[in-house]
């Protein structure tokens, strides 16, 4: 039984979502939207879950004095204080804005901004001609980056051209090419999931 | 030849302080490097223009910030666009930033008389992903009873007579990812579909725009700026541009240097084939 209705139960929700796709019934497209509407609201629950563990972890880690405790202390009081902000004053106070504006924004763009240096680290130590493959890589790369940028296109007026063609032909029959095997093999695994065949979602294990 | 080979084993901490160098200086002192319009910002440029006063339109706030600072001036440029043009723009948000990223975005819009609730509405950010999105493409008014601060969104003067995505004039998202849940939740709707990606996973979305199920598209900060030049008016993106090509131009010229070495190393058999430096 507590294997069995897990799986009778996602292979009836599959194939109602699946039915409302291809077909036009007032009931089923009912249906869908209130079952869409269901996974926003248990989706909104194991967010709070996800909170509740997190906190549970990194105290649990703070009390036994594990390395990193100082980190997990920080992580739980400006958890609590956002949560706070925004959950008392309001998402539109100033402590909540706070928060997010003079802390999450700029130090997640600096750490975005970081990937510069790495990239353009990697680039300089990696990016070598070894063989055929990795300077026709080496080629392109370089040709790309003259053609976005305005200097490039201003001392190369033709390169546009050469990367469009890049682009529209050589990048979009490999990237169609994965996405429709993608695509195949993302179906061939629903189909498996909704039959049952496949529950590892359900942390059953594959038969 | 010395003087190659030693340039190709630079200490990788003087490319960080050079990197720095070329970025900041062209921000101080401008260059003024002229930027050409891409078919692909010309095209969004032109369905976006073609919208009339009254329209309605969804910003689909997809992205963290810290992708901010390449997807994030194309945002600012649409809302300085369809704001003068009294187009409406209902925003949701993707992902949990979205709320506030719009916050900032229409504080210096409101500071300029645009009214919330009918002008624009900040609806917030649901949990859930892609069947949140469904969710509320499918109904709006059931999935967002109320927006980000709060109001009932069944009596907002914006949402009137709008039930599903296919009551908007347009569907505009911004995303740091793929572009392919935009298509597989909205397409259907028969909206035109305009995505705001930046520049790593914009190649990932062209197959969409050939099979017309992407109306435009809009890259980078590139093309955030070739859209303000479309605009006439020159904003972060543009002033970005200078910055961009000369770290583009320092990074080409070490690898450059590095393969020359590789190659003056590999001719006297200091490198193996396949080593890395």
């Amino acid at each position: 039984m507590k294997r069995e209705v897990p799986i009778v139960l996602a292979g009836i929700v599959g194939l109602i979502q699946i039915l409302e796709h291809f077909f036009d019934f007032e009931a089923i497209a009912a249906v869908t939207v209130e079952l869409q509407n269901w996974v926003i609201i248990v989706s909104a629950f194991s967010l709070a879950l996800a909170a509740i563990n997190l906190a549970i972890n990194h105290t649990q880690k703070i009390s036994a004095k594990k390395a990193g405790a100082f980190d997990s202390a920080l992580l739980l009081i400006t958890m609590v204080f956002t949560a706070v902000a925004g959950i008392f004053w309001g998402m539109e106070s100033s402590g909540f804005k706070f928060v997010f504006n003079a802390i999450i924004d700029p130090a997640a763009s600096a750490f975005y901004a970081m990937a510069a240096f790495h990239v353009a680290s990697a680039a300089y130590r990696a990016f070598r001609a070894h063989n055929a493959h990795a300077a026709a890589l080496l080629i392109t790369g370089v040709m790309l980056m003259i053609a976005k940028a305005p200097i490039g296109e201003a001392w190369f007026p033709w390169m546009p051209t050469i990367t469009n063609w890049i682009m529209s032909v050589l990048n979009l029959a490999g990237v169609r090419g994965i996405m429709i095997s993608s695509a195949i093999g993302m179906i061939c695994v629903s189909a498996r999931i909704l039959l049952g065949i496949d529950r590892s979602h359900l942390g059953l294990g594959r038969d | 030849m010395e003087l190659i080979r030693k340039l190709g084993e630079v200490d990788p901490r003087w490319l960080y302080v050079l990197l720095v160098l070329v970025v900041l200086i062209p921000m101080v002192s401008p260059i003024g490097l002229p930027i050409n319009v891409s078919a692909y910002t010309s095209n969004a440029f032109a369905l976006l223009d073609s919208l009339k006063p009254g329209d309605t339109v969804v910003f689909d706030f997809g992205y963290y910030v810290d992708g901010a600072p390449d997807v994030e001036p194309i945002a600012v440029a649409l809302f300085d666009h369809l704001f003068s043009k009294g187009v409406r723009i209902v925003c949701v948000s993707y992902k949990n930033h979205g709320p506030m990223i719009v916050d900032k975005l229409t504080e210096p819009h409101v500071k300029a008389g645009k009214e919330y609730g009918v002008d624009f509405v900040n609806l917030g950010f649901l949990a859930g992903g892609e069947t949140a999105l469904a969710a509320w493409a499918a109904d709006i008014k059931k999935a967002y009873p109320t927006d980000w601060k709060g109001n009932n969104t069944s009596t907002m003067p914006i949402l009137q007579g709008i039930n599903t995505v296919a009551d908007f004039d347009m569907f505009v998202f911004y995303t740091d990812d793929s572009a392919e849940v935009w298509v597989r939740q909205i397409s259907q709707y028969k909206v035109p579909i305009i995505g705001g990606l930046i520049t790593v996973t914009a190649p990932q979305a062209e197959p969409f725009l050939q099979s017309k199920q992407l109306a435009g598209l809009l890259v980078g900060l590139r093309g955030a700026a070739e859209y303000e030049k479309l605009m006439n008016k020159p904003g972060t993106a543009s002033a970005g541009m200078d910055a961009q090509s000369m770290a583009h131009l320092m990074l080409i010229a070490f690898i450059l240097f590095g393969n020359a070495s590789y190659f003056i190393k590999r001719s006297k058999g200091l490198a193996g084939k396949g080593a890395a430096k």
